[in-house]
């Protein structure tokens, strides 16, 4: 997800986009409403602590969902 | 205090290691986040901003994952708008060293406030999956209520909340029963996508391609485009 590049071929009769994703207070607060009041879903799939980080980045199966490290408990 | 770094851009995420490395200082208008809780994208690891800073110089060993949610430790000169003590979350600087460590250092307006009743560990999974998916669907793909959107990878981190988002916004969103490189979509990203259906894919003008992956091949489709990527 997000910022591997250019496309290498763009569509014909439409516009390709090309962005990096910036960090944006208001946009973060619409986000995070919206998780609140359960508009938003998040999808989370394992939780490691700092110490199992390598671990949990280097699995030796598939995981579904984002890993999240923990680092304080 | 503890943190991830890593040296060899070829190593990927096997050549992570944990070390002890010195507590970052707050510079001007940054302020000193006590990390809860961290994210981290792989192909950041391919990305130049890991591995030189702007102006080109090498700033290994360097710390990933540029996600998180925290606690304000202490100000930087300047720093105006949070407050020691705040519960913040938000992306932080690729070109500088990032959240997988106890503490990090960031400007401030790179963070949002997270509400007492959102877990650290939600607030750090929001920012790179949901900043990508609001500024592709609302400020580059400029969608209105009543467009479509077509969404490549609808149950991953960005598909599933650019599926969720253009939903709230009006707009129908559609997985293709193919991914335009030919390969077929996974079984559990079927299962699991929340599309409103899947659709083959259509020709038709005026189509918005928003790119997240240099693996796409040209094709055309509804009016705003993610790409195929599944990937957490």
């Amino acid at each position: 997800m997000t910022i591997a590049g250019p496309p290498e071929a763009r569509p014909a009769d439409g516009l390709a986009i090309d962005f990096v994703v910036e960090s944006d207070r208001a946009q973060l607060g619409e986000i995070v409403r919206r998780v609140r009041d359960g508009r938003v879903r998040t999808n989370i799939g394992n939780v490691a602590t700092l110490d199992d980080a390598v671990g949990a980045f280097n699995p030796t199966e598939r995981v579904t969902g984002k890993t999240i490290i923990r680092v304080r408990p | 205090m503890k943190a991830i770094v890593v040296t060899d851009q070829a190593a990927g995420t096997a050549g992570m290691t944990l070390v002890e490395r010195p507590e970052p200082e707050a510079a001007g208008n940054d302020v000193l986040v006590e990390v809860h809780a961290s994210g981290f994208t792989p192909g950041e690891l391919t990305w130049p901003s890991n591995w030189a800073d702007r102006l080109g110089r090498d700033r290994t060993p360097s710390i990933p994952g540029h996600e998180l949610a925290g606690v304000v430790s202490a100000l930087g000169y300047g720093t105006a708008g949070l407050s020691v003590g705040q519960r913040v979350f938000g992306l932080t600087d690729w070109t500088r060293d990032g959240t997988l460590a106890e503490y990090t250092a960031v400007e401030a307006r790179n963070l949002a406030p997270l509400p007492g009743d959102v877990d650290f560990t939600v607030g750090a999974s929001l920012p790179i999956s949901g900043l990508t998916a609001w500024q592709g669907l609302f400020e580059h793909g400029r969608l209105r209520a009543g467009q479509s959107v077509l969404v490549h990878g609808a149950a991953g981190g960005v598909g599933s909340m650019v599926t969720q988002l253009a939903r709230e916004a009006g707009a129908t969103s559609s997985a293709p029963d193919e991914l335009p490189t030919g390969r077929p979509r996974s079984t559990s990203a079927r299962r699991s996508s929340s599309t409103s259906r899947t659709t083959p894919w259509r020709m038709s003008a005026e189509s918005i391609w928003c790119s997240m992956s240099s693996a796409e091949t040209s094709r055309s489709g509804p009016r705003v485009w993610f790409g195929p990527e599944e990937r957490w």
